[in-house]
């Protein structure tokens, strides 16, 4: 009997010191962070929250249904630096500021190339609850009004720009880069970041805009450099080895076609290393046929010629985001890690003068290896191959 | 041997314990030591530490052939006499005492810092040492059990950080080869030595194996299998963040953790892996008070090593927080005072002791 007391009591006492009974917190007790943007205003800081609003608890209170989560309000801090907005910010919400489901950040064009990038993401990786999921944007006007543009498919921005980054990745416009994946990049050696391009899709920046994710800012170190489009973005990430699903529309004999990629490879190979570098990049595609307007059916004498065709397109794009990047100064497809890799004693003597003067220099041979495998489930166009001119008879 | 520590356990349980004592802080901390000297190389380190490792287990397996039913102390002081021996026997069970302690500041810590964020250190040491004294009461035995449930834990754990993780590894993060060279790797083999030699807790166990056949070849196979888990936690870690993010991380490997995301379904796992990842770490502190305990025990001609327990559990409290009053003092004290006297203790003076047995079975075997 005894030991049934002294179990009974360790039992009361150990529920008491158990978390969920002594040191509880209510979901609305804290502000769920879901988004954040950094600005520059007149050349201060300003960072700004969507703090999610929980639903209310009614559930608890007298068990009726659950409201639906609301859109989250915007609550802004700012600083003389970083560290002082995200205080001032953290004593307006007058809540905990909790970060574990932040799903987005979002920076403005102004503070991305600013020094205060760097203090941003150092406050970032030092908060407990932050995690390296939250996918990352550059946003060419003020990140504030991305925050506060409509939101179509989700709860709220932040879900919505994490959402939006998944569907990125099939036709490869833009780029999806966490927070994990920058800090990679930036912490590499030779290769450097690059960050999605968001904007607000009217040209006048009003609340209640839909959100346009195309493109992509590149950065030099922990400095957004510069800009590049849909199809530069493209061509970097094929460059990277990033399989995506894009397709492509071309002409072909005369007659329109469309392949849609399974998926790609890259390989760098540096073949020259001395102060003008050579690199060979090898690329393997494979794809299939998903659309053709001619006559006839495609053929297998008719393939090479097709993958021909394919093999150019891909070559002028990757050519095209090769030039690009040199133009910027900024290795962001990574032959300098192919350098790195091959000869690091090499490339650390290149290393401080890699972005500026060793990369815009070198000399880039493509080899594209493109091979169709499919044409899908139809052999040809409807209506094609039907016989107009017979006649019908009448009885 | 006082009765109570009669309690004994098999060859296999052993074996289980093995991973149990090197992995657990080993798994956390480990990636983020190796990464500042070895860089990407860092992956290599443990099996660099585990051949130090093996040669110990080959000394000890050697002294408790010549010393059957007797601990490390018991023959310490039968090999070199009472007054060294005696004093080796205090050095060893404080060293032990100690380093148990470290692993529950490092536990504390660790839950201080990413669960229970508002709760002071004292509450949450002063609830592991209650847990402890508790399973300390109950013998090896209950130790040995509760290692044969959280081996499989411990299993689980590192196949689904590696495996989770996979999709996010940058097989590139990896190479060059060994971009810090193999003075790196050496430099950061060092510190998982004093980790991988920890296996001297286990010569307090010998005595409490019954049926000690292939006694070496179980604690062998303990150590290959640790490297070969942590080798791949520490290459995971370093391929998802990178050498350098894995170097300036100070709990890298749950980073990863953290990391890991399979849709929208699996994600934040994080809670899945704190609650046996600190029960397995309050397991490896209770092997290390539970060889103190006995060695002070021995040391001192004590008849009920239960009636230590108490008073060092506290002195431990209250020890762990004049020593050690914050995190960075913690860090420290693992990356530049342990390595350097862990391995006095783990290699040196064992290897000394088996030199001692070797000279005096030939001069026994001479004078016969």
């Amino acid at each position: 009997m005894q030991k049934y007391w002294f179990v009974s009591v360790c039992v009361v006492i150990s529920s008491l010191l158990a978390t969920g009974c002594w040191n509880y917190r209510d979901l609305d007790g804290e502000a769920l962070v879901g988004c954040l943007g950094y600005d520059l205003d007149s050349q201060k800081p300003v960072i700004t929250a969507e703090v999610i609003l929980p639903p209310n608890g009614k559930t608890q209170e007298s068990g009726r249904d659950v409201t639906t989560p609301k859109k989250g309000e915007l609550v802004q801090g700012r600083g003389r630096s970083v560290y002082e907005a995200i205080d001032n910010l953290s004593e307006g919400v007058s809540k905990p500021l909790q970060l574990a489901l932040n799903n987005a950040y979002v920076f403005s064009e102004s503070f991305a190339r600013s020094n205060f990038f760097s203090s941003g993401l150092d406050r970032i990786t030092r908060m407990d609850l932050a995690r390296r999921t939250g996918v990352m944007y550059v946003s060419a006007g003020q990140a504030s009004d991305i925050l506060s543009a409509k939101v179509v498919l989700a709860d709220n921005i932040g879900t919505e720009l994490k959402g939006i980054s998944e569907q990125t990745k099939a036709e490869q416009l833009s780029i999806r880069e966490d927070l994990n994946d920058f800090l990679f990049d930036v912490s590499t050696p030779g290769i450097e970041p690059m960050v999605s391009r968001v904007e607000t899709q009217s040209n006048e920046v009003e609340r209640n805009a839909l959100v346009k994710v195309e493109g992509s800012g590149v950065f030099r170190g922990h400095q957004l450099v510069g800009w590049l489009d849909g199809p530069e973005t493209r061509g970097v990430l094929w460059l990277r080895g990033k399989t995506g699903h894009p397709t492509l529309l071309f002409q072909w004999k005369g007659n329109q076609v469309q392949v849609r990629t399974r998926d790609i490879n890259a390989r760098i190979v540096p073949i020259r290393i001395q102060k003008e570098p050579v690199f060979l990049v090898r690329i393997h595609w494979h794809g299939r046929l998903i659309m053709y307007t001619g006559h006839k059916p495609v053929e297998q004498d008719d393939l090479p010629s097709l993958q021909q065709e394919v093999g150019k397109i891909i070559e002028k794009t990757v050519n095209h985001s090769i030039a690009r990047a040199q133009e910027l100064q900024t290795d962001v497809i990574g032959f300098g890690n192919a350098l790195y890799r091959k000869e690091p004693n090499y490339f650390w003597t290149q290393y401080h003068d890699w972005n500026t003067d060793g990369f815009p220099q070198a000399k880039i041979q493509i080899q594209v290896d493109a091979s169709i495998i499919g044409g899908g489930l139809a052999s040809h166009s409807p209506g094609e191959g039907v016989n107009h001119n017979r006649q019908i008879r009448v009885q | 041997m006082t009765n109570e520590s009669l309690n004994t356990i098999t060859v296999k349980q052993l074996y289980r314990l093995i991973p149990l004592l090197i992995l657990p802080t080993g798994a956390l901390a480990l990636p983020t030591m190796v990464g500042v000297k070895a860089g990407n190389g860092g992956w290599l380190c443990p099996w660099l530490s585990a051949s130090v490792s093996l040669v110990v287990i080959y000394i000890l397996g050697s002294l408790d052939r010549g010393f059957p039913n007797q601990t490390f102390i018991e023959y310490a002081i039968e090999l070199v006499g009472a007054a060294i021996g005696r004093s080796l026997g205090v050095l060893y069970s404080l060293f032990f005492l100690f380093s148990g302690m470290m692993v529950v500041l490092e536990t504390s810590g660790f839950i201080v810092s990413t669960v229970l964020k508002e709760t002071p250190r004292l509450i949450v040491l002063v609830a592991i040492y209650g847990a402890m004294a508790y399973m300390l009461s109950l013998g090896l035995e209950g130790i040995a059990r509760l290692g044969d449930i959280l081996y499989m834990f411990l299993f689980v754990l590192i196949v689904t950080l590696v495996v989770g993780s996979t999709k996010d590894v940058h097989v590139n993060a990896l190479f060059p080869l060994l971009d810090q060279g193999w003075s790196g790797v050496l430099s950061g083999s060092y510190i998982a030595v004093s980790w991988f030699c920890e296996v001297i807790v286990a010569a307090m166990f010998f005595p409490s194996v019954k049926y000690k056949s292939h006694l070496r070849t179980h604690l062998v196979m303990g150590v290959l299998v640790t490297s070969i888990l942590l080798s791949a936690a520490t290459a995971v870690t370093i391929g998802v963040l990178g050498p350098q993010e894995t170097a300036r991380n100070v709990y890298a490997t749950f980073n990863v953790v953290r990391y890991i995301q399979w849709g929208e379904f699996f994600q934040h796992i994080d809670a899945f892996f704190i609650i046996p990842w600190i029960s397995v770490m309050i397991l490896k502190s209770m092997m290390f008070y539970h060889a103190g305990v006995m060695g002070l025990t021995q040391t001192c001609g004590i008849s009920r090593y239960q009636l230590l327990i108490v008073p060092l559990m506290v002195l431990s409290v209250v020890s762990a927080l004049w020593l050690f009053p914050n995190e960075f003092s913690i860090s420290e004290y693992h990356r530049f005072v342990f390595p350097n006297y862990a391995v006095v203790l783990e290699v040196f003076i064992p290897a000394l002791l088996w030199i001692v047995f070797l000279i005096k079975s030939r001069a026994s075997r001479t004078n016969r």
